[in-house]
């Protein structure tokens, strides 16, 4: 009789005296935004351990796409018209691949647009007291340094040239969604299967949470902060949004944002919020713009090149309209 | 009715393990009762330059006076009271009282966060 109590009582301990999974997180101001990762795990050391190394890979990739004059982007700009500059085959793909996203948009995501950033007063955004708007020549000015064509790469020796004196390129499109990557990487090198990482609202998650459920990651409403749009169940994808609501300025009652259309060089209208679901958050990234930029019309262009879901939220005379993709029910929190 | 008399109990191996698997058992269900306790209130976290520089409840009003900026908790809430920055962002951010919702302040490398655990179960916000 007390070999079957013991035996039984062996069993329900064994069943619960699993260590349990917590959820441990770190953020940090980085790439100026907040820069957060959760991660599911049973070990509190190894998990702040690998936080804290994830994080230094993270301030590395700040310096090197950052607008630190010791930061390689800076150094292909200050080139501009003079001469090819060699970097690293890190800055050398993420260059390349903004090329190619560049192609597959018809130019809507153009790293080309830095001159338009600085003259609007988006480069040094937080630092800037007075917006002022450049006048009708200095944006003539500008785009004509604007074109993603006029950057020549050269495989072999690993070189970036900007052929227009005063052309600059801005990565800030792009190298959010790449560090969240290389987060993923990091995460995943050390046996992490579950994990969230949100940069400044760009977000990759994979597996599940501490609840043994998807990831519960909501879409911001692009005019009421206390609102979502939406709340979807995720799990190993990358959800990214750009809208007009988070840098920006306002000049006699009108809005004006960060998001470029390269043809015109002035900030978007008519779109507020684009929402993209991709597996890879670079391309989440460089397609919320792009994808910001064509519209809901054109949408349909750049989902023959890439697979991925969206939201876009329109605004017409006040009036807010949302197109979904069809795949995106699928990812919706049933209530 | 027979009486047993004299009865010796002797302990055997299994008495010892079972002893050390209830006491395991028990262990566990203090930290299944100690987190739960631990989860049930809204944490504020004030960060400049990277370092924590306040955390306590977000039920216990507070102004915490930083370099260059002031924060506030007051009724549940918290805000950015005051900042020397150029376009106070962060003061027009408003007050916040749930863990998704964040303050940020770039010139000055302030952000303000609450933890704990979420109404509707939101892990995070896309924006």
């Amino acid at each position: 009789m007390k070999k079957q109590v013991f035996l039984f009582l062996f069993l329900l301990v064994f069943l619960f005296s699993c260590k349990k999974q917590q959820e441990y997180s770190e953020t940090r101001f980085l790439m100026d935004t907040i820069c957060e990762i959760k991660v599911v795990s049973d070990n509190e050391k190894f998990a702040k351990k690998v936080l804290d190394e994830t994080f230094k890979e993270v301030e590395r990739i700040d310096k090197v796409f950052g607008y630190s004059k010791d930061s390689e982007v800076e150094k292909i700009n200050s080139f501009s018209g003079v001469k090819p500059v060699v970097v690293s085959s890190e800055v050398f793909s993420l260059i390349k691949k903004s090329i190619e996203i560049s192609e597959n948009t018809d130019g809507a995501f153009d790293i080309t647009v830095g001159v338009l950033s600085d003259i609007w007063g988006f480069k040094k955004f937080s630092q800037e007291k007075n917006f002022v708007l450049p006048k009708k020549e200095e944006i003539k000015k500008a785009l004509s340094l604007v074109g993603y064509k006029n950057i020549k790469l050269d495989e072999k020796k690993q070189s970036v040239f900007l052929t227009k004196r005063r052309m600059e390129i801005d990565l800030g499109g792009i190298a959010k969604g790449y560090s969240i990557m290389r987060t993923k990487e990091i995460l995943e090198k050390n046996n992490f299967r579950n994990f969230l990482i949100n940069f400044g609202g760009d977000i990759y998650v994979k597996g599940k949470n501490k609840d043994g459920k998807p990831w519960k990651v909501a879409v911001q409403h692009p005019r009421n902060k206390n609102e979502f749009l939406t709340i979807l169940n995720l799990t190993d994808i990358s959800i990214v949004t750009s809208g007009d609501y988070e840098r920006y300025f306002v000049v006699d009652g009108e809005r004006y944002h960060h998001i470029f259309d390269p043809k015109t060089g002035y900030p978007k209208n008519g779109i507020v919020s684009v929402t993209i679901l991709h597996s890879d958050s670079t391309i989440a990234d460089a397609l919320s713009t792009g994808i910001f930029v064509l519209g809901e019309k054109k949408v349909r262009d750049v989902l023959k090149k890439y697979n991925f879901e969206y939201i876009i939220v329109k605004e017409e005379n006040g009036v807010l309209k949302t197109f979904v993709s069809p795949g995106l029910k699928n990812f919706v929190k049933s209530e | 009715m027979e009486v047993r008399k004299n009865f010796v109990y002797k302990k055997t191996i299994f008495d010892y393990i079972l002893i050390f698997f209830l006491l395991i058992l028990a262990s566990y269900s203090f930290q299944l009762l100690f987190y739960s306790f631990k989860n049930d209130n809204y944490v504020v976290e004030v960060y400049q330059d990277n370092k924590i520089v306040y955390r306590d409840f977000l039920s216990k009003d507070n102004l915490i006076h930083l370099r260059n900026a002031v924060v506030e908790v007051k009724n549940n809430k918290v805000r950015m009271k005051e900042s020397s920055c150029p376009y106070k962002f962060c003061v027009n951010t408003g007050w916040i009282d749930k863990p998704y919702k964040q303050i940020v302040c770039v010139p000055n490398k302030i952000y303000v966060k609450i933890s704990g655990k979420t109404t509707q179960g939101v892990d995070g916000v896309s924006y």
